[in-house]
């Protein structure tokens, strides 16, 4: 019998060795780290994350009454939540249910008022629909007429203006954002700007334009840009003059020391209103800003976020004043401020019950009706401040019929 | 419409039926081999019987020897099977034939992609991911051909592996086992998820398959390497190495393995979620209380269970390393405890549930490791011998040995007909997996056997998308598919959109002779505008042969009324309800067929499977001349 020729021992030591590795190797992974997910969400290089997320939660009051829109249904499951559309019309003092129908609005709804009453809503694309059809109305919600952009809208609460001669804008695209604007019909548009072309314009290139995130008209009819910028101490809000852009001069308290951002943009009361974040190192804050008939800006004070406040929805006055809701772990926080005095401050108001969803404000200064509405489910209710005792006292409660598994 | 886009359930009556059906009749096919083989082998024994009665007289009147029959078998005594490699052969050929009456379960042939493969390979990076998804997609595309296949190909291996236990047909069925496993370990276990966060043996990495694979491995070596200790030393050793890792990976901090329940800020701990997810499987009442217990207990005392396995993992591990007798026994001891209480109260004895496909890891390990231990203590006594197969007569020919050895005869002939048996599984496999398009029997799953009809088309004057006048007589000569969708909506249509679109492509030539058209389903978003805004959306508007169709609403409301379609605008933010329907007209303007055109969960497979249905109806329609 041969003796088997014997394999040297350190094969078995590098085999026992390999394992050990590999084992380690094996260990040393995370769920995260592996995540597919994680490898979808990389955002381009040369565009900086936002450090507050702006939910489509909006309302705004014009002479036809006060609108918001609002997610009900069971949040979280994109096919089961539906937006909707709320107003109090003027001579009412109870909300009526106006979405516009024909159209899943799983993802969203915005809304914009022309100075005329005139509202356009617009459906925020979701699942396959490759395009975002819209809704208009003159009659506070009653009848809507059918309409469409030629792409998915942004997902921002300012991606649609009206001017009260009928022209129209839009901001259509998520990454690669543009602004289309129309004469007057809802399916006829044309291409105004795109974020491309900005950012290499002159004032583009002196504020950094990444992104474009709001459409406004000026109280005379001019189209208003709002943009995300990466140069510090530059507001991103451009003004059409001629074919060309102009960056609106606005200074921020402590200009030069934060990265600002333009949350929201819209027209109300004859003035051009604007809310922007502040993004500094440490926490962020907020600043209203307004410009007048003169075309000059002033500013607000700020309001300081503390670590971890979300956005949870945002809103405008008949007035102008500008009102925010936020979330943080001491809870809900109700913040409003609308005086054109330069460094006007903020008013808290009276937290608004827990699972408020949405702000509204109505009514003149001074009287003005402040509305928390709780979004439960299908459920909504509708609290409203007492301004004498602070207090929120419950006045509506509305049942939406919503067909759950509709959307597929 | 409520139900859209829900995917086919596992247990979908459609699917279940066809399975049994295939099920049933492949298996009358494998009756008839079985009788084939059984008839072969009766005859070889007549013949054998005869040849041997003859050449008794023969040698009588030749020389008065004694009359006694030729000692059946005579020729050079064959040495025994090594003990390792029977105890491999025999322990996974009963494997293989139980996970072929496992694949046999209902709920396999929609159930397995979904529940087992497509989770195993979660976690995994994408290149593993997209080499799995290769894989489902071809299951997805045709489940009961690769349900019903697959069941042929493990019993047909694992009754391959019993009755062949040497020489070339044995290793030949071991090549074929591992072959297999390959292919499950790869495209069934996404690699025993060894590429995915988590890994466990307790869990069952590196993939119960992956015995099987080496098991076949060993099977398909030569006899001659088992004539030494040195191949059940070696394989003991890597044992003892895997053992070793597996403990430095169970020991390993951060992976959740050392905490109990959940608490503050803490999720629960790895072992524990896995006990409670196994324990909501669908069981007897009595196994899944254990599992109860067992994960109540580890909630408890989470640090000290781990602390356990990862010092049995340890001593077993060292011991197999180790190499002296003793403490091999004793790691093979603790290695029986420890796998058997984790093939219990962790795997759940891994078959459960419906979808379950083997017992999973433990069982083979044990296998592997009993056979590794025999391999290096029970070598054989012709130790030596380079080819202990018999050959019962020198120089004789296959017929002469299939005559002259009734058992290799049998043998021979029943590893023939397992082979048959795999075989009968791996054609259609091989077939389903080059052919494109989806098996009908996925359309017929989420809508039901299309209606043959036979009425005059109700007649219609729209618009399409270029706002030119379109009447259902205008496009007489041709094949008409006619349905209805909604041009704002979010999810079925633009799926039966691109169904259309991909039936036309089917057609090939014939599309010139075919018109898909669409009529708008929605009475508040119906405008050319609309129309234009789908197709462009849905990359229609290149397709020669599409209309999509709108008009006034009394003229929409009159075409829906006439083709029973209904219509309903729901409040709350939902889409426009409509019934999703498709009828196939012929060139002579009557109705041929009336589907129903929901596209379910619409996935690859059922877009391809309805486009595939679509286009057999189309196509014997189509005018000839």
């Amino acid at each position: 019998m041969t003796t088997p020729t014997r394999r040297p021992r350190h094969l078995f030591a590098a085999g026992a060795l390999g394992v050990l590795g590999i084992t380690a190797l094996a260990a040393s992974g995370s769920p995260a780290d592996r995540s597919a997910d994680a490898v979808a969400a990389v955002r381009p290089a040369v565009e900086r994350p936002a450090s507050l997320a702006v939910p489509l939660a909006s309302s705004f009051s014009t002479s036809g009454g006060t609108w918001v829109d609002v997610p009900m249904g069971r949040i979280g499951q994109l096919v089961n939540t539906f937006w909707q559309t709320f107003v109090l019309r003027p001579s009412s003092s109870r909300w009526a249910l106006v979405t516009p129908p024909g159209v899943a609005d799983n993802g969203g709804l915005v809304s914009s008022a022309g100075p005329s009453g005139h509202v356009l809503a617009g459906f925020e694309a979701s699942q396959l629909l490759g395009y975002s059809p819209l809704a208009e109305t003159s009659d506070a919600g009653r009848a809507w007429t059918a309409g469409l952009v030629p792409a998915r809208l942004a997902p921002t609460p300012d991606a649609l203006a009206l001017s009260g001669d009928g022209a129209m804008l839009a901001l259509l695209g998520d990454r690669d954002t543009s602004v289309v604007s129309s004469t007057g019909s809802t399916t006829v548009w044309h291409t105004l700007v795109r974020s491309r072309t900005l950012a290499t314009s002159p004032a583009g290139r002196s504020c950094g334009v990444q992104r474009l995130v709001a459409v406004a008209f000026t109280p005379g009819g001019t189209p208003l840009v709002g943009a995300r910028c990466d140069r510090t101490g530059q507001v991103g809000i451009f003004t059409r003059a001629g074919t060309g852009w102009t960056l609106e001069p606005i200074r921020m308290p402590g200009a030069g020391s934060s990265l600002d951002e333009v949350v929201r943009l819209s027209s109300s009361a004859g003035r051009t209103t604007a809310l922007v974040e502040l993004d500094r190192p440490r926490h962020d804050a907020l600043v209203g800003a307004w410009q007048g008939t003169t075309g000059a800006w002033s500013v607000s004070g700020t309001l300081e976020l503390g670590a971890r406040t979300r956005l949870v929805a945002s809103g405008t006055t008949g007035s102008g004043a500008v009102f925010v809701l936020t979330s943080s772990r001491a809870g809900l926080h109700l913040d409003l401020t609308g005086s054109t005095r330069a460094g006007a401050t903020w008013h808290q108001l009276p937290a608004p019950p827990g699972g408020t969803a949405a702000v509204a404000s109505s009514g003149p200064a001074g009287r003005a009706r402040v509305d928390a509405l709780v979004v439960d489910g299908s459920r909504l209710v509708d609290d409203v401040l007492d301004l004498r005792s602070q207090r929120w006292v419950r006045s509506q409660v509305i049942e939406v019929p919503i067909t759950y598994g509709s959307s597929g | 419409m409520p139900g859209m886009g829900v995917a086919l359930q596992a247990d979908n009556s459609t699917i279940v039926s066809a399975f049994r059906s295939a099920l049933l009749h492949q298996g009358l096919v494998v009756l008839l081999v079985v009788a084939l083989v059984l008839m072969a082998w009766n005859a070889m024994r007549a013949l054998a019987l005869r040849r041997a009665v003859s050449s008794a007289e023969a040698a009588r009147v030749a020389g008065g020897l004694s009359a006694s029959l030729p000692m059946a078998g005579a020729g050079r005594e064959e040495a025994p099977e090594p003990p390792a490699r029977r105890l491999l052969r025999v322990g996974f050929g009963l494997l293989w034939i139980l996970d072929g009456v496992l694949q046999g379960q209902i709920a396999m042939p929609l159930g397995l992609p979904t529940e087992v493969v497509q989770p195993a390979a979660a976690g995994s990076p994408a290149w593993v991911q997209h080499l799995v998804n290769a894989g489902v997609t071809i299951w997805s595309n045709h489940p009961v051909t690769a349900a019903a296949s697959t069941v042929w190909i493990q019993l047909g291996i694992g009754a391959w592996l019993l009755v062949a236990p040497r020489g070339r047909w044995s290793r030949a069925a071991g090549l074929a086992a591992a072959g297999w496993g390959v292919l499950v370990w790869v495209f069934g276990e996404a690699f025993g998820g060894i590429f995915a966060p988590g890994l466990s043996v307790l869990f069952g990495a590196p993939g119960a398959v992956l015995f099987y694979v080496v098991a076949g491995v060993a099977v398909a070596a030569p006899e001659r390497a088992f004539s030494s200790a040195r191949l059940g030393r070696q394989a003991l050793a890597a044992c003892g190495a895997f053992f070793l890792g597996m403990a430095v990976l169970q020991a390993w901090p951060g992976r959740g393995f050392w905490r109990g329940a959940a608490a503050a800020g803490r999720p629960a701990g790895t072992l524990y979620a896995m006990v409670k997810s196994m324990e909501s499987t669908p069981q007897p009442h009595a196994l899944a209380s254990m599992l109860g217990s067992f994960a109540s207990f580890d909630a408890a005392h989470g640090f000290a269970v781990n602390l356990v396995v990862v010092a049995a993992l340890a001593v077993v591990g060292v011991g197999l390393v180790a190499g002296h007798r003793a403490l091999v026994r004793a790691s093979l001891a603790v290695a029986v405890v420890l796998c058997l209480a984790d093939w219990v109260l962790v795997e759940d004895l891994g078959m459960l549930g419906g979808v379950g496909t083997d017992p999973n890891s433990m069982v083979p390990l044990l296998l592997v490791l009993g056979g590794a231990y025999l391999a290096w203590v029970r070598v054989p006594r012709t130790a030596g011998a380079t080819s202990p197969v018999v050959v019962p007569l020198r120089g004789a020919s296959l017929r002469e040995r299939l005559l002259e050895r009734p058992t290799y005869a049998f043998r021979a002939v029943a590893a023939i007909g397992a082979v048959t048996v795999a075989l009968l599984g791996a054609a259609p496999m091989a077939a389903a997996s080059i052919e494109p398009t989806a098996a009908p029997i996925l359309a017929e799953a989420t809508d039901g056997t299309p209606n043959a009809t036979d009425f005059p088309a109700p007649g219609f004057r729209l618009l399409d998308q270029y706002d030119q006048p379109v009447s259902l007589a205008s496009l007489r000569g041709k094949v008409v598919v006619v349905t209805f969708l909604d041009p704002v909506c979010t999810s079925d249509c633009p799926v039966i959109a691109q169904e259309l679109r991909e039936a036309d492509q089917m057609l090939g030539a014939d599309s010139r002779k075919v018109d898909i058209v669409a009529v708008v389903a929605n009475p508040l978003y119906r405008g050319v505008a609309f129309t234009r805004a789908f197709d462009r959306t849905e990359g229609l508007t290149r397709l020669a042969n599409w209309l999509y169709l709108t008009g006034s609403l009394a003229s929409l409301e009159g075409t829906w009324n006439h083709y029973g379609v209904q219509v309903a605008v729901e409040p709350g933010g939902s889409m426009v309800a409509h019934s999703d329907l498709a009828y196939v007209i012929d060139a002579s303007g009557m109705t041929r067929y009336a589907l129903d055109a929901n596209p379910g969960a619409g996935t690859s497979s059922t877009k391809s499977s309805f486009a595939g249905l679509l286009a057999s109806l189309v196509r014997p329609l189509v005018p000839r001349s």
